[in-house]
């Protein structure tokens, strides 16, 4: 039998509760840190999927743009140039899906970030707590000891402290894996920024040497053409070399802007899930950046 | 120096393009069609070349997040898997509940 006097008692589980509640607050994801994951891995997600479908169409419009080119002029000119057997020249499947498997990766990056603290565990912790209640309320020997107050406490004890061991797993994950993925993350941007830029990069410069030809043939066809049909078969062929070339000139720099500014927001979320002092521009930095790029793709597509 | 080279031939690419738009004279235009094929041709070369040095580079830092977004996935898993054993446990005490009650009443 307990002798112990039960309101000094009392008055210590509640203590040690509240002590452990405190702890493990701390020890949790803050509001402000949750958010700023969340808007990093929204942005994250748009970046990558939003230049991998780029990338497959730059490989459609290359090909529509030699099929094009090949109607109107024939063969090749060069031997180094796309021709009947090699319509996606520049632009092939590996190249495309080694390019396009890196931007999703860093896709995949931003969504696994929203799943690890997007809370789906809430309502299970709650059911799992309400049963436990129930349950204990069907044993008769409890109920003979234990009160309705006393039984509705024992529930939110459960829900609260497997709440916050929950809430520290996951700030202990989000840390580890921002923290393993830095370098990697930064490499990729780093290869983006290279690669996609309008005037250096490879991407820029690919998509020109396929454009270029197409509006010499299509300008020699305008010059030539004597009918309608004529003229209007050439103005189409002018149409994709120019959509080609807005993708060159306008999504390709917003794509670098996108990557660079990702760089700068995975340094500022790596700080914010430390705890260390962290500013938010970075991050909203970066939700505009993909914005744009988001905005310019769907004005393009339209055109 | 291959950086700068590339630049030349996309620089000469553009000029000669426009050139070609410009030019009234057939003949002169085939000409610049033929010399702009050609540049084409060297510029696709010389981005062959870069690309094939950078695909690696992409499949080297892919596959290292591709790791740490699997590490993710599982943290993920095991976050779901705490909420799960604290309702296994209601369960089987429901379960415990309800063997104490046919005892009782035996």
């Amino acid at each position: 039998m307990d002798t112990r006097d039960p309101q000094p008692a009392r008055w210590c589980d509640r203590f040690i509760l509240a002590a452990l509640v405190s702890i493990l607050t701390g020890c949790a994801l803050t509001a402000p840190q949750k958010a700023t994951v969340s808007q990093f891995s929204d942005s994250a997600a748009t970046l990558g999927d939003v230049t991998s479908s780029e990338l497959r169409a730059m490989r459609d419009g290359t090909v529509k743009m030699t099929i094009e080119r090949l109607l109107l002029g024939g063969q090749s000119k060069d031997p180094n140039l796309g021709d009947q057997a090699s319509l996606d020249r520049g632009f092939e499947l590996e190249r495309v899906e080694t390019v396009s498997g890196a931007t999703l990766a860093l896709a995949a990056y931003g969504k696994s970030l929203a799943a690890l603290v997007d809370d789906t565990q809430s309502g299970e912790l709650k059911t799992a707590s309400n049963e436990f209640v129930a349950s204990r309320g069907r044993v008769p020997t409890a109920k003979q000891h234990i009160n309705d107050q006393q039984l509705e406490a024992i529930g939110t004890v459960i829900q609260d402290v497997g709440g916050f061991w929950i809430e520290w797993k996951r700030k202990q994950a989000v840390k580890t894996i921002v923290k393993e993925s830095k370098e990697a993350v930064e490499h990729l941007c780093d290869l983006l920024i290279r690669d996609f830029d309008a005037n250096k990069g490879w991407v820029a410069k690919q998509l020109q040497v396929v454009e270029s030809p197409l509006m010499a043939e299509a300008t020699n066809s305008l010059y030539d053409g004597r009918t309608y049909n004529e003229r209007k078969i050439a103005l189409e062929a002018f149409l994709l070399a120019d959509g080609s070339r807005m993708r060159r000139t306008e999504i390709l720099k917003r794509v670098t802007d996108g990557a660079d500014a990702m760089k700068k927001a995975n340094s500022s979320l790596a700080q914010a899930v430390e705890g260390s002092a962290w500013s938010v521009h970075d991050i909203q930095d970066f939700a505009k950046k993909t914005r744009s790029l988001q905005t310019a793709v769907k004005i393009i597509v339209t055109q | 120096m291959a950086d700068s080279l590339g630049e030349e031939l996309s620089a000469a690419l553009s000029n000669i393009t426009s050139l070609i738009i410009k030019t009234e004279s057939k003949s002169e235009r085939m000409k610049l069609t033929k010399l702009q094929a050609q540049i084409a041709g060297q510029l696709q070369v010389f981005v062959d070349k870069v690309v094939d040095e950078a695909l690696p580079e992409y499949e080297e830092a892919t596959a290292a997040l591709s790791e740490a977004n699997g590490e993710a996935e599982a943290a993920k898993k095991k976050l779901d898997k705490i909420a799960g054993t604290i309702k296994k446990f209601a369960d089987a005490t429901d379960k415990l509940a309800a063997l104490a009650g046919k005892v009782t009443g035996a």
